[in-house]
């Protein structure tokens, strides 16, 4: 018990932590969030109007404790740009970051492991020498490139797909599909050729394994020893990179936002940053560390009921 | 064995945070857009902006870029027409009593609110009491300080006494007239004007929709300011590459603010339009910074300047130079005389230097907002050319919101780069260097043009009032109080089929004057 209290300590003090870094980070940092958002052209009524408003002109110390009393209560705060509930816009954002994440990653998938499979067995015939072309191009050409040349492509030209905008799966499920496409298949090119990589070096130094020489050898088909023996050991550590690839994908998936103009998470970071939106820079710090922290958290635990030894450490 | 256990792990996680992200988007509610339901394809007219809006509320809103769209939403006593000319507005007509001090507008009877609500003398009267404070409260904005009482004494009338005469009062009364008692501004706008606002998804877009019931109908055919399409959509994108593809590929029917390498691509397939907008780009220095405490300092950097190479070489020619801190597009106030002033003279340049003391020139900072592409090109330019005469330019980048506050507030710069965009009125140009205004980031102090400022907003006279400003823009090029540059001009693509964009002399998409033929 104590070992879970001990852990549960751990992950409130790094939150904590994490968010009076941030805090402190973007008091030494120049910039009024109040000019940021109005601008030279307005008034000293105006931004003092808006400084009170805001609660800027605050005291520090009372403005981290006001958020932190916030915070606890649930309440992230409103937004000083977009006058509008913290939490709010975070998950409206999230929903688009990670509706195109999933989508890359299904795509990823899909595209990496039948390749990569098909490429073990074919990868040194000629006919192979495009699909391995294409791979190497896929590791060598960052995201925001394959962007620019996707929507020259299915946008400008052929006007197939939308270079611009995000319509909620809840609105329409095809034009969710549709908006989402060439980002994820941008975001896809590059992951997919990293999957298929490991995929083929993986079922490669499987079907060298002596269990594939006893499979044949008692004469086993070629289909079944594929499916049945190389492939499965083949995806223990496909899976692995798999679990990279994830983060990969989301952090990837940031920038390509910025390219398609998707309102998501990318958008609000880098917003929230030029505008020195403080509660919403907080909400976005707090909701990633806590992610990853509950996830590490939730790991830690899951690892000391697999294997009870690990809590007497 | 370890490093497996530590990558199983990190998958875990990988796949853990995917599953959390998961469950929380499905929270996350996402309203249905209402269609309209119009049997007939509604006319929709789609262009970008660069930024979010600073506020929905025009009563604290102070950015160019917002009051370019949300200026066909709201609507002043009076307004202004594409040459910056007052118009009425709300107020059909106006009196000034003979001492300039007592303003009586007549307003119109047959205007209603987005929001159904009749509009009339209170709100007008609800509006000037918000904006100045006179009911108790804290005004909005220093604008109004002449007003010194307001009054409405039937339905259709609202006098509005000021302290002192302004020349200035009509123009500053384009100021939006909200409806009395409405408190949902900030989220859900209300005016007058000939669109409404729909809906704003932030950093995504905004919606705006004819206003059937608008006023503004002209006489037979003429659709004076009524809205000819039915519904404006304006998708806020900070990329330009995105926005010329967003364009060529039929998602945009107008791009603004481009560049003139994407005006050359687009040229044969779009209508290009591009004018002036009222901005003053300078090479800014600081007077109480060393070496630009002397004038001759700040003289031969002007002379040491080519502007033709800034307008092509940066702006591809799409710039107009400028001799003083004045945009030739308020041509009223203009002063043509000054032109040519600073002709690009290295020798000079070098002379001036000499007798100042300079001889072997002396090293300085441009600082740049790193937003702004055109600014940092226009300083590796400059740089360029004050190699020429000795002088050793460094460039500092430096991010927007530490501009503004590192120069624009604190003044802790030796030299900047960057555009200040003009306003309807002389006075919010040149008014930046009268030495007791806040932000006067140039410590630029001359008593003569602080005495002539002052005079020119209570003077009356139209022709006394552009002759001492056309005096201000003079005395500014004889102290060299900056580098004048250029005016960058504004560059719109639009569609063939999409006819009537309008430029005006500030910072408005009039969607009120584009049809499709």
């Amino acid at each position: 018990m104590a070992y879970y209290a001990r852990k549960t300590a751990g992950f409130i003090v790094t939150l904590l932590l994490v968010s009076l870094v941030t805090f402190a980070v973007f008091q030494i940092l120049p910039g009024d969030p109040a000019t940021a958002i109005l601008g030279v052209d307005a008034d000293p009524v105006q931004i003092e109007q808006l400084r009170h408003e805001i609660g800027a002109d605050q005291p520090l110390p009372q403005r981290f404790l006001n958020w932190a009393a916030g915070v606890l209560r649930g309440d992230l705060g409103a937004s000083y740009q977009y006058r509008q509930p913290v939490a709010k816009l975070i998950s409206g954002g999230l929903s688009v970051t990670v509706s195109l994440a999933v989508f890359s990653l299904a795509l990823t998938v899909l595209i990496g492991i039948p390749t990569g499979l098909w490429l073990a067995r074919h990868g040194k015939k000629l006919y192979a020498a495009p699909v391995t072309f294409l791979s190497q191009l896929g590791l060598s050409v960052p995201a925001f490139c394959m962007s620019i040349v996707l929507i020259e492509i299915f946008s400008v030209q052929l006007r197939w797909l939308p270079s611009m905008g995000y319509t909620p799966w809840a609105q329409s499920p095809l034009k969710c599909l549709q908006s989402l496409l060439l980002p994820a298949l941008a975001i896809s090119f590059g992951s997919s050729a990293v999957l298929i990589r490991y995929v083929r070096a993986s079922v490669s130094q499987q079907e060298g394994e002596l269990y594939v020489r006893t499979a044949k050898s008692k004469g086993a088909a070629p289909g079944r020893v594929m499916w049945g023996h190389v492939l499965r050991n083949s995806l223990i550590p496909v899976l692995t990179i798999f679990g990279m690839l994830v983060t990969d994908v989301l952090g990837g998936s940031i920038i390509i936002e910025n390219v398609f103009s998707l309102p998501g998470i990318g958008r609000l970071i880098s917003t929230s940053i030029a505008t020195r939106d403080l509660p919403l820079i907080q909400g976005l710090v707090l909701y990633l560390a806590g992610i990853v922290v509950v996830c590490n958290f939730v790991v830690d635990i899951l690892y000391s009921v697999i294997d009870p030894r690990i809590r007497l450490k | 064995m370890k490093a497996f256990s530590e990558n199983l792990r990190r998958a875990l996680c990988g796949l853990l945070i995917l599953a959390l992200a998961v469950s929380l988007t499905g929270c996350a509610s996402e309203k249905v857009e209402s269609s309209s339901g119009v049997s007939s394809e509604p006319k929709v007219v789609r262009i970008n902006t660069t930024a979010d809006p600073d506020s929905l509320d025009p009563w604290r809103s102070a950015a160019s870029d917002t009051e370019a769209i949300f200026h066909n939403v709201f609507e002043g006593l009076c307004l202004y027409d594409s040459d910056g000319n007052i118009i009425p507005g709300l107020a059909e007509s106006w009196e000034i009593s003979k001492d300039g001090k007592t303003y009586t507008f007549h307003l119109r009877k047959d205007v209603t609110f987005h929001n159904g609500k009749k509009f009339t003398s209170a709100d007008v009267l609800y509006s000037y009491n918000q904006l100045t404070g006179l009911s108790g409260g804290e005004p909005l904005t220093k604008k109004f300080s002449m007003i010194e009482s307001i009054e409405a004494p039937d339905e259709t009338t609202f006098v509005a006494h000021l302290n002192a005469p302004s020349a200035a009062f009509l123009s500053l009364a384009v100021m939006a007239v909200l409806p009395e008692g409405y408190e949902e501004q900030a989220t859900q706008p209300v005016g007058t004007g000939p669109f409404r606002f729909v809906e704003y998804t932030p950093s995504q877009r905004i919606v705006l929709e004819k206003n059937g019931d608008y006023y503004g109908k002209g006489k037979g055919d003429d659709p004076g300011r009524m809205a000819q399409v039915d519904r404006v959509e304006v998708y806020i994108m900070d990329d330009t590459a995105a926005v010329v593809s967003a364009l060529r590929s039929g998602q945009l029917d107008i791009a603004a603010i481009l560049d003139a390498e994407d005006a050359k691509v687009l040229e044969g397939e779009f209508d290009i339009y591009n004018s002036p907008q009222n901005m003053v780009q300078s090479l800014f220095l600081n007077h109480k910074a060393a070496p630009f405490d002397d004038v001759r300092v700040r003289k031969a950097v002007s002379y040491a300047i080519n502007q033709q190479e800034i307008v092509d070489g940066v702006f591809g020619g799409y710039a107009t130079p400028l001799p003083s801190n004045f945009s030739p597009v308020m041509a009223a106030y203009y002063n043509d005389s000054l032109e040519g002033t600073y002709e690009y003279n290295v020798e000079q340049a070098k002379a001036l230097l000499k007798e100042a003391g300079y001889e072997n020139g002396f090293f300085m900072t441009i600082t740049v907002p790193a937003n702004y592409q055109k600014h940092i090109d226009t300083a590796q330019v400059i740089a360029q050319q004050l190699a020429a005469v000795g002088i050793d330019a460094k460039i500092e980048l430096i991010e927007w919101a530490s501009w503004l506050d590192d120069v624009y507030k604190n003044a802790s710069y030796q030299s900047t780069i960057v555009g200040l965009s003009g306003k309807l009125d002389p006075d919010s140009v040149l008014g930046r260097y009268e030495s007791t205004y806040a932000s006067n980031f140039f410590h630029f102090a001359n008593e003569e043009y602080d005495e002539l400022i002052s005079a020119a907003r209570v003077e009356l006279d139209d022709e006394k009032r552009i002759e001492e400003y056309k005096r201000c823009q003079e005395i500014l090029t004889e102290e060299a109080a900056a580098v004048y540059l250029t005016d960058p001009n504004l560059i719109v693509a639009c569609r063939k089929d999409l006819k009537g964009f309008t430029f005006y002399p500030v910072t408005f998409y009039d969607f009120s004057s584009l049809r499709y033929e």
